[in-house]
């Protein structure tokens, strides 16, 4: 019973997800108009309803003019509430804000921002998605107002974000007032790390049998001796004892990884579980950035030339997010 | 999804519904049971102890536990209350219940709906004007309240602003529906009209009415179209008891029979009024003897019968309306049949004994009929009775009982001890109900409260007819020369619930003025909107139209229907944006004013293009003007907006001058 109304339900969801596709596509700055807002009473309003039905048969059947007459004033605050509902809905405008990359099994904050042309101050405003609510009380004189909700965990990979509900039950609660967005940009979740030794490669050729470096305390194992500060040193290598002891900055030389040059291959990690493989690739990824050493990634089909730095960082884990995903790009068409 | 209220919604909303939840059912005390009082208070004091934070919110079992024990304490209660007020109070403890537990919107919106219940079945008890504005202004309390709950960031004032706004609009299109909405008849008819304190019955006991004395509710209202008769003389009949069955005097079947009733020509001089009776659930409708009815407005025919009471064909659910002739100095006389003689002599024998021998004691059969009521009538200038609104109580021989052991008695004893023994003296004789006197509102409106409700003595003598005879009137004459309140002690008076009445300060003139003004309010509200009907509808259409058929009635609607259409047009199109802001933008009216001189802007160009494009064919001063402008809108639009609008409408206006100097 229980199987079989979780699979309607998702027949159900995927063919209003279908129809809402073509009716309200996803937009990052959407106006709410007539076309993408959806107004119905509220459960409240429901009671309310009734209760005019019952105040009118109460009223008649007692020939009672009061009790008429209060049938059809909640009758009309319920028209009324109707316009004014709908009305304070469509004098705001949504704009949804680009998302921050995440890692995998982390909360993805959805942030936006609301304005209004001011006819209705006040409100209250609903963000729900995936089962999660987030509550926005908005002042009475505001240009835009943020608003942001953690939507839960989500895969790997490059994603269009699920279809946000936002929702409003301006007035007295009688009328839902609500449409269901969804942001153009789109979301990109790194895989996490998994603590792995890292696995350099010294050329990029397959048969490459042995690997150089098989450490990842490179600090501790190769620490050479000091030399003084460059302006190109990383500032983790500042050796902060001589600093403290008044000898000037000085840097801690690292004798093997200075200089090296290497290459990370999925190939090393991807047997037998290929997404344990890219997450071991993504610890291995930001622990040698870190260390400001130069590292190519060799991924099979898409490659990256060694190099360092945050824009690399970014590169590769992009990469190995979108692995096996067919359709990306690169990542800046994709504003992610 | 449970929408949780917060410790800011439970403060201002939260207890602004609580406040209005008490004041919505205080109007009802009378019906609510007593340990419903003590729940209320707690769920109160619940309520007040966590908006201060004082108190946790107590476990689902407790609240479980508590909320089945009192439906078990509603059933066991509700054999000895009615339907309606089981049902009041089951929303009562609803609302209780859900005041102390209230924790998300739904326990919330719950509480106003329980309110807007209660609030309806106290109109169903009461409809009067300071009541019906009573009951308005906790409705807006209550909407306001659910307002405030979705408020936002705005203060609680402005949130109260916003709500007095919406709902003040509501009212227009709710006149609009009272006009417009037919009225139907009742739906079934089962239900009988509520009212806290009955009227009469069709049944007396003797110590009935005396009951009915404490009640200060409104019977009927009496217009005169002439003078208003004296006190003693206004004895409006309302029934006519004719079996006696020891105990309890009730109607015979035979009053119910219309066919055989008797048309007496109308002597002397009639006087005039209209009556406006509240509903009182009943057949039977109030008049002064004898009466004549000339015109009924409300919607039921009113007939009379051989006892000269008024009845309608079905009960009294709504108020009626109807103007009688009275003939006062008329008696009462038409041929009695002898099956109708034996009718009123029927006296039953098993109990009352000591009054059956005290008959037989003081009449003789050489009397004649006179001389044989003076000789009963004397027992009662001969003891001491008094007249009391708390009368022992008397069971097995009422009569008995009242005439020689406690003597202490209202209205009722004296006339039905009266009848009883009168009967006993072979004179035909019965029980007249009604009410006695009256209260003047102002020249000619009087209002007649059920503790004016009275009971007499008619008897018969060939040819003259029925006689009233009034024995209270012995024993309290003040009873019918200013009413009830002058001949009862001062203890007893407190029992009696007085409605304020300001006619008791009459000297002051301010004050009777007032009197008169808040009368004739009344009287508005009452004619105007408790009284509106099918009937007001209809006349209001041929005030209209001339004529009231399908035709115009479908006319009607559609205008009423129009009417809101035109007023929801009006508070929700966006004609503000049409004419003001368009208009009002200074860029627009700048390229309006450049427009009309030959020069429009591409929809491609920016303003500044625009500018330079057409600056060749302009004079220095209209160039300067048109420079300044575009650097003040660009200032304005991406720094601070709101320093230009002054000054950017200054330039258009130079510029104007500029245009216009050859």
């Amino acid at each position: 019973m229980k199987r079989s109304l979780n699979a309607f339900r998702k027949t159900w969801l995927t063919r209003r997800n279908h129809w809402l596709d073509k009716r309200i596509p996803a937009e990052d700055k959407c106006r709410f108009n007539l076309n993408n807002t959806f107004i119905l009473p509220s459960s409240f309003g429901w009671a309310m309803i009734a209760m005019v039905m019952f105040l009118f048969i109460l009223g008649t059947n007692y020939q009672n003019n009061i009790v008429l007459s209060m049938s059809y004033f909640v009758s009309a605050l319920l028209l009324l509430s109707l316009f004014h509902s709908y009305q304070y809905f469509t004098q705001h405008e949504l704009t949804f804000l680009p998302f921050q990359p995440e890692f995998e099994q982390r909360d993805v904050q959805l942030q936006c921002e609301i304005s209004s042309t001011k006819r209705y101050p006040g409100g209250e405003f609903l963000l729900v998605a995936n089962g999660r609510t987030a509550k926005f009380g908005l002042e009475a004189n505001y240009k835009s107002h943020k608003m942001q909700l953690a939507l839960p965990a989500m895969k790997r990979g490059l994603h269009m974000c699920s279809r946000i509900k936002v929702e409003c039950f301006y007035g007295f609660g009688l009328f839902r007032c609500w449409s269901y967005l969804q942001p153009k940009h789109k979301v990109l979740i790194y895989p996490s790390a998994l603590k792995a030794t890292v696995h350099l490669h010294q050329s990029q050729q397959d048969n490459d049998a042995r690997p150089t470096q098989t450490s990842n305390k490179i600090q501790s194992d190769s620490l050479q001796g000091i030399r003084s500060f460059v302006e190109t040193d990383p500032i983790h290598h500042v050796s902060w004892k001589h600093v403290a002891k008044g000898q000037g900055l000085v840097t801690k030389d690292f004798s093997d990884d200075a200089g090296v040059s290497g290459w990370l291959k999925l190939k090393d990690v991807s047997h037998p579980d290929l997404e344990a493989g890219l997450r071991m690739l993504s610890y291995q990824v930001q622990s040698l950035s870190q260390d400001q050493v130069e590292f190519g990634l060799d991924l099979g089909a898409t490659k990256i030339l060694p190099q360092s730095g945050h824009a690399h960082l970014e590169n590769c884990l992009f990469q190995l997010a979108t692995y096996g995903q067919k359709h990306h790009q690169d990542r800046r068409q994709n504003d992610a | 999804m449970m929408r949780k209220l917060s410790q800011a919604h439970l403060k201002s909303p939260g207890l602004l519904i609580g406040g209005c939840f008490a004041l919505s059912v205080f109007p009802l005390a009378s019906t609510v049971m007593s340990w419903v009082w003590i729940l209320f208070a707690c769920a109160l004091g619940v309520m007040w102890a966590k908006v201060r934070r004082k108190v946790k919110a107590l476990s689902t079992f407790t609240l479980n536990l508590l909320a089945v024990f009192c439906m078990l304490l509603l059933v066991f209660f509700s054999g000895q209350f009615g339907l309606l007020s089981t049902m009041i109070n089951l929303l009562i403890v609803a609302g209780c219940l859900k005041l102390i537990t209230m924790r998300s919107f739904a326990d919330f919106y719950l509480i106003i709906v329980v309110i807007v219940f209660l609030v309806a079945c106290g109109f169903i008890y009461h409809q009067d004007l300071l009541l019906t504005i009573y009951y308005a202004l906790v409705l807006f309390a209550t909407f306001a309240g659910t307002f405030l709950l979705n408020k936002g960031k705005i203060s609680n004032k402005e949130g109260i602003k916003q709500a007095a706004k919406l709902l003040a609009q509501t009212l227009p299109i709710t006149v609009i529906l009272f006009i417009m909405v037919p009225r139907l008849p009742p739906l079934w008819e089962a239900a009988s009209n509520k009212s806290s304190s009955t009227g009469l019955s069709e049944t007396i006991a003797p110590g009935d009415i005396a009951n009915l004395a404490q009640s200060g509710e409104l019977a009927f209202r009496a217009e005169f179209t002439g003078s208003i008769p004296e006190a003693q003389e206004r004895y409006w009949r309302a029934i006519v008891l004719d079996y006696f069955d020891g105990n309890t005097w009730a109607m015979s079947d035979e009053l119910a029979n219309f066919d055989d009733t008797v048309n007496l020509e109308p002597v002397g001089e009639a006087t005039r009024y209209l009556i406006i009776a509240e509903p009182n659930d009943m057949r039977w409708q109030y008049s002064l003897d004898y009466p004549i009815v000339e015109e009924v407005i409300s919607d039921r025919s009113i007939k009379r019968n051989n006892a000269y009471q008024l009845f309608t064909d079905k009960e009294n659910t709504k108020a009626s309306l109807y103007v009688v002739n009275s003939y006062l100095s008329m008696p009462l006389n038409h041929y009695m049949s002898n099956y109708e003689r034996q009718r009123h002599l029927q006296t039953p024998r098993d109990n009352n004994q000591r009054t059956q021998d005290f008959v037989e004691q003081n009449i003789n059969p050489q009397m004649n009929e006179r001389e044989r009521v003076s000789a009963i009538m004397q027992i009662f200038y001969e003891n001491e009775f008094s007249y009391t609104l708390q009368p022992p109580f008397m069971r097995v021989n009422p009569i008995d009982q009242f005439l020689f052991e406690y003597r202490r008695g209202f209205c009722s004893h004296y006339a039905s001890a009266l009848t009883y023994m009168l009967r006993l003296a072979n004179i035909p004789a019965r029980l007249v109900a009604g009410y006695q006197g009256g209260e003047l509102q102002n020249q000619n409106i009087l209002t007649v409260r059920q503790y004016d409700a009275h009971a007499w003595v008619e008897y018969w003598i060939e040819g003259d007819g029925w006689i009233r005879i009034d024995p209270t009137a012995i024993v309290a004459p003040n009873r019918l020369m200013s009413g009830l309140l002058s001949s009862i002690s001062q203890e007893e008076s407190e029992l009696v619930e007085r409605p304020f009445n300001l006619s008791e300060f009459e000297d002051v003139a301010l004050i009777r003025r007032l009197h008169d003004f808040l009368v004739l309010i009344d009287h508005q509200w009452t004619q105007s909107v408790l009284r509106f009907d099918q009937d007001s509808q209809r006349d209001l259409i041929e005030q209209w139209f001339g004529v009231f058929n399908a035709k115009n009635m479908t006319t009607f609607m559609f205008l009423a229907l129009g009417a809101i259409a035109l007023f929801i047009m009006l508070l929700f199109l966006p004609y503000r944006d049409w004419f003001a802001r368009e208009a009002q933008d200074p860029l627009s009216k700048l390229l309006r004013l450049l427009g009309k001189h030959g020069w429009h802007k591409h929809a491609q160009e920016t303003l500044k293009q625009f500018s330079e494009r057409i600056a060749p064919q302009l004079t220095n001063p209209q160039q300067q003007n048109i420079n300044q402008f575009v650097e003040y809108y660009y200032r304005a639009e991406y720094a601070d907006a709101d320093m230009a609008r002054n000054k950017l409408d200054k330039l258009i206006a130079a510029l104007h001058q500029n245009f216009k100097k050859p």
